[in-house]
């Protein structure tokens, strides 16, 4: 099964479904043009926030997000996951289901996070065939995700952006461009996020994510103010907390990737530190905005 | 170098016993996991980058912990500071979670610790089952949605029942439902818990008798009702007389008030 090429009817700009929010948006019924979960939190569950999936459901088109698919580790592929996982997209009949080049368990410990791979010629096909794999066992085209990261896990054979076009090409897969990652790298690692976009791979994106982050001042670690110049960036990281708004710098690098990706569907994430509803719309509508700006184009040349 | 050895070393940073090792001699944790070279090179490059993952993945474990387990933690604290994020440290470094839901660690963590809390002359001996409750109340709130019913008959003596879903039964030695917000001790004594979602979400929780609980549980199981009063009767010791049959009458009447009796299996 491919992702590559893979249309459907959702476009435009989606909210991240949160617990924190659901009831006032099931209740405000705002015009979002989709919205995202994670299966992780509704699989093997019910009562009310199942409830409100369904409502959600009859609102708006879902797409979905996994978080524990450890598509880059080691341990094998969970077939129990998997085979739960298949049956939850079908009843949501999300058109795709995307998930994180990463990995986040090793030997059968559970790590709960997005923790990175090695950009290693000898990974390309490794993680490519745990793709093919898992897209085959979940019946429905993935995604992978490009994710933030604060370390390479030893020396680099290639560039993240290389290597995603990699995996991508070997596994015949889909890209989840989440363009916030891609900055923060840019920024952790210091490399140009442009030339990183000329090397991934577009053609084969079928969604984007874009959230807010946070920088973090190093012993011990901690969120702090935003560096006003290049000197206050020494000895700081960027972390993709999804705990403010979208910056300028990843919003502008979003409209520069819409023009040259076309109309793709954009997905605001926050996670944490979220603000009243209403401000939370009016990021999204910003977005549209930019959205609609970026691919006017496109939607004249179809 | 394999990749496997460098994802070991990431997850036993993550959540091994290793934090003074990653703060001081970097290079002699890397060749203790065996990443060597060019590898371990380009990891001390960015030598503290490692102690931010382990304090970004611990975060979101102690986060769940400690918000499914919250009145644990503060009860446990107050007995002894700090006890609870020990917990949470030697869970990870023995054991971590093995679940890929992040919402069930709470669930293995408990496995882990309340053999420990309950030989540790310094923990009350209540701790164990106020967690239990604490995570079973939450486990039930949010499981799956019960299927259709089967066809429903009257419920007659001959038939099995049928009940609403989530529901479960719990065997306390402490009375740990009862004054939940107290800072005083729950009274020790055996206590049989029906746990059950009403049609509002809301947890519910009905003490049962022991023989009530007994007839429940075969009931549960699906055993006819007659077979079930007969056998939890005899399993108690008890006598199947008129107040044992009234005693069930009422309960049943009020488990359908409760919503919770849906009527008898149809056909049998």
């Amino acid at each position: 099964m491919s992702t590559a090429g893979a249309k459907s009817t959702i476009n435009g700009v989606g909210l991240g479904l949160r617990w924190e929010f659901v009831d006032e948006l099931l209740a405000d019924k705002p015009a979002l043009d989709f919205v995202e979960i994670s299966p992780e939190n509704y699989m093997g569950r019910g009562g009310y926030y199942d409830e409100a999936l369904e409502r959600a459901r009859e609102l708006w088109p879902i797409v979905t997000h996994g978080l524990t698919m450890s598509i880059g580790g080691v341990d094998p592929l969970r077939a129990d996951y998997l085979k739960g996982l298949a049956a939850f997209l079908e009843r949501v009949r999300s058109p795709w289901h995307s998930d994180h080049l990463c990995f986040s368990s090793y030997g059968g410990v559970a790590l709960h996070d997005l923790l990175p791979i090695p950009f290693k010629k000898e990974e390309v096909v490794r993680v490519a065939d745990r793709i093919k794999r898992a897209q085959d066992a979940i019946g429905r085209p993935l995604a992978i995700e490009n994710v933030s990261s604060y370390l390479h896990p030893g020396k680099r054979e290639m560039g993240e952006a290389e290597f995603l076009a990699r995996v991508c090409e070997a596994a015949d897969c889909g890209l989840m461009l989440d363009v916030n990652n891609a900055y923060v790298n840019a920024n952790n690692f210091g490399f140009d996020v442009d030339e990183w976009m000329r090397t991934a791979p577009l053609e084969r994106v079928v969604q984007m994510h874009v959230a807010g982050h946070d920088w973090f001042s190093d012993g011990p670690w901690q969120a702090g103010p935003v560096p006003r110049d290049e000197r206050e960036k020494q000895g700081k990281l960027i972390v993709d907390t999804h705990g403010s708004d979208c910056c300028d710098d990843v919003l502008a690098l979003l409209e520069r990737t819409l023009r040259k990706t076309g109309p793709v569907p954009v997905l605001l994430e926050r996670d944490q530190a979220i603000p009243p509803l209403a401000e939370l719309l009016a990021e999204v509508a910003k977005i549209k905005a930019i959205w609609t700006r970026a691919t006017a184009s496109h939607v004249t040349a179809a | 170098m394999s990749v496997e050895r460098l994802h070991a070393m990431i997850a036993d940073a993550c959540f091994g016993d290793s934090e003074d090792a990653l703060s001081g001699d970097l290079a002699a944790y890397l060749a203790k996991h065996g990443v060597e070279g060019e590898d371990a090179e380009a990891m001390l490059a960015s030598p503290r980058r490692l102690g931010l993952y382990r304090q970004l993945v611990r975060h979101n474990v102690v986060n769940v912990v400690g918000t499914m387990l919250e009145q644990t933690r503060a009860r446990l604290d107050a007995h002894v500071p700090g006890e609870f994020d020990r917990t949470v440290d030697g869970f990870l470094a023995a054991q971590g979670p093995r679940t890929p839901h992040l919402r069930d660690v709470p669930s293995e963590l408990l496995a882990w610790a309340a053999p420990r809390w309950r030989a540790d002359a310094r923990i009350p001996a209540w701790l164990p089952d106020h967690a239990e409750l604490e995570l079973v109340d939450f486990t039930i709130g949010v499981a799956p949605r019960p299927p259709e019913p089967p066809p429903l008959a009257d419920v007659t003596a001959d038939r099995a029942l049928v009940f609403g879903d989530p529901k479960v039964i719990v065997h306390l030695g402490w009375a740990v439902h009862e004054r939940r917000d107290s800072k005083e001790p729950p009274e020790q004594r055996p206590v049989h818990l029906l746990v059950y979602r009403d049609a509002q979400h809301a947890v519910r929780y009905l003490e049962l008798t022991p023989l009530a609980s007994a007839i429940l549980e075969r009931l549960f199981a699906g055993r006819p009702l007659a077979q079930a009063m007969v056998e939890a009767c005899s399993a108690s010791g008890h006598p199947m007389d008129d107040a044992v049959l009234g005693g069930a009458a009422r309960l049943l009447a009020d488990l359908g008030e409760r919503g919770i009796l849906l009527g008898a299996r149809a056909g049998e």
